[in-house]
């Protein structure tokens, strides 16, 4: 559980200010049609520089004091609504790297044990060998969802589940989170009705926001 | 929350510096410098330059020989033509022709694959796993090309004294121990010195210029090939400005 509290936060150049107070308790959804706010939301939790100006409290606690005494990894884990990797290196690198950095004192073994069995329960296969650029987008935004659970954060940060993926994908990914609320907690932000509708969790409906 | 800046300025670069620097002296504490960066750059900016850097050295040296030999056999003193090959080649030419190599192989590439990495925001990726962009890509990278600049310098010196020895052969059928005798001779360790400093100090001027232009990109691609050109210029402009001065502080110190 966590409290998380904005106040006068702002992106785009101060185009979109909002405050916010809310607790993510199991499952969060934030339902925004324009994606503006919830974007934002989600870049401020996790650092990103697009955030203009704004107090945020983690907790009841100011964000740079929070992450004195937490670790960011450890904290926030974001699954970005596109499959970003760094291209330069392999897919297995891509998610070797934060992963070495949560868990420093691990073995390779568990982290390969635990990559083959999140791609077994989303019926991914693909060489790990290869550069991002040689996979396609979808594949890459699934591996970005594994990244992120991999790192067992206390907060996953999931931006726009349902882009770029079809409709078969699209009930792969849903299915995943359904069962996967049960073993994290989660704060996913979404444009998609039809993600909103079947999902039921608690809902920030930010559709009536001016 | 910090400001987002509009525009990068002066003081922008002043401040990436002071950054860069900063954490350069804390290199060794810092978790986030990437051996594999480091190795990837040395590996682009260092051995893969190697056959470019070769052929110019060879010719760098054969010419100076060769004109240098026809200056001075008008006064009868043909055989002191190394004197000009220390002072010409290991003193100026292998530093800036080496930094010049650099820049257009590795200060572009770096500059281009930074403003790429911000424009499909793997800035932001590594932003979110908590590494900083500056030390993983930047720090790492200025490591690499540093250490790539000061041996191919070294391999530029090498190279063109045997390229200036191949073509002394055609005037006067030197040998190759006497010829070695006599540039030894010539060579003071304060100039070895001075061209190991230029090469540090012109590698790590090339990497943080283009890093920063890189990290410059805001949002669109069409920045990127800008970006890539202001490097070029800007490293281009320093590397000269920093051979002039070390030159000049050289000589008052002598």
């Amino acid at each position: 559980m966590m409290h998380i509290s904005m106040s006068e936060v702002c992106s785009a150049n101060n185009l979109n200010c909002f405050s916010l107070d809310f607790v993510v308790n199991g499952c969060t959804v934030i339902y925004d049609p324009t994606e503006h706010i919830s974007t934002s939301i989600l870049s401020a939790l996790i650092g990103l520089d697009n955030i203009d100006a704004g107090i945020v409290l983690l907790d009841g606690i100011p964000y740079d004091d929070y992450f004195l005494k937490h670790r960011l990894i450890s904290t926030f884990a974001l699954a970005f609504d596109e499959g970003i990797m760094l291209s330069n290196l392999t897919i297995r690198e891509n998610l070797m790297l934060p992963w070495k950095i949560r868990f420093p004192n691990m073995d390779i073994t568990t982290f390969n044990g635990e990559l083959h069995a999140w791609m077994q329960r989303l019926e991914l296969d693909c060489d790990l060998n290869l550069r991002p650029a040689f996979i396609s987008p979808a594949h890459k935004k699934f591996l970005g969802f594994i990244r992120g659970v991999m790192l067992k954060p206390k907060l996953l940060l999931i931006d726009d589940p349902f882009y770029l993926f079809n409709k078969t994908e699209r009930q792969r990914i849903f299915s995943f989170l359904q069962i996967l609320k049960s073993e994290q907690e989660m704060l996913i932000a979404s444009a998609d009705d039809e993600f909103l509708s079947g999902f039921g969790s608690n809902v920030i409906d930010l559709s009536a926001t001016p | 929350m910090n400001r987002v800046s509009q525009e990068k300025s002066v003081m922008d670069f002043f401040l990436f510096f002071a950054q860069t620097v900063s954490e350069l002296l804390n290199v060794r504490a810092n978790r986030h410098v990437s051996n594999v960066v480091v190795f990837r750059q040395i590996l682009f900016t260092g051995v893969e330059a190697l056959p470019l850097i070769s052929f110019i050295a060879l010719a760098i040296g054969g010419l100076v020989i060769m004109q240098g030999y026809e200056l001075l056999s008008n006064f009868g003193q043909g055989i002191w033509v190394h004197i000009i090959l220390v002072r010409v080649v290991v003193i100026e030419l292998s530093g800036i022709l080496t930094a010049l190599v650099v820049i257009a192989r590795s200060g572009t590439a770096i500059s281009t694959e930074l403003g790429n990495m911000v424009v499909s925001r793997e800035m932001s990726l590594l932003k979110s796993f908590g590494i900083s962009p500056l030390v993983y890509l930047g720090v790492s990278r200025i490591i690499g090309v540093v250490i790539a600049m000061v041996v191919l310098t070294l391999y530029f010196n090498i190279v063109a004294v045997l390229g200036g020895w191949m073509f002394s052969q055609l005037f006067n059928h030197l040998e190759f121990r006497a010829f070695m005798n006599d540039f030894i001779s010539v060579l003071k360790l304060s100039y070895i010195l001075m061209s190991f400093v230029k090469s540090i100090l012109f590698g790590f001027i090339i990497a943080i210029t283009a890093s920063y232009h890189g990290m410059s990109v805001q949002k669109a691609s069409t920045e990127v090939p800008q970006r890539t050109i202001r490097a070029v210029v800007s490293s281009i402009f320093a590397v000269i400005i920093t051979d002039i001065v070390i030159s000049w502080l050289f000589w008052m110190l002598q």
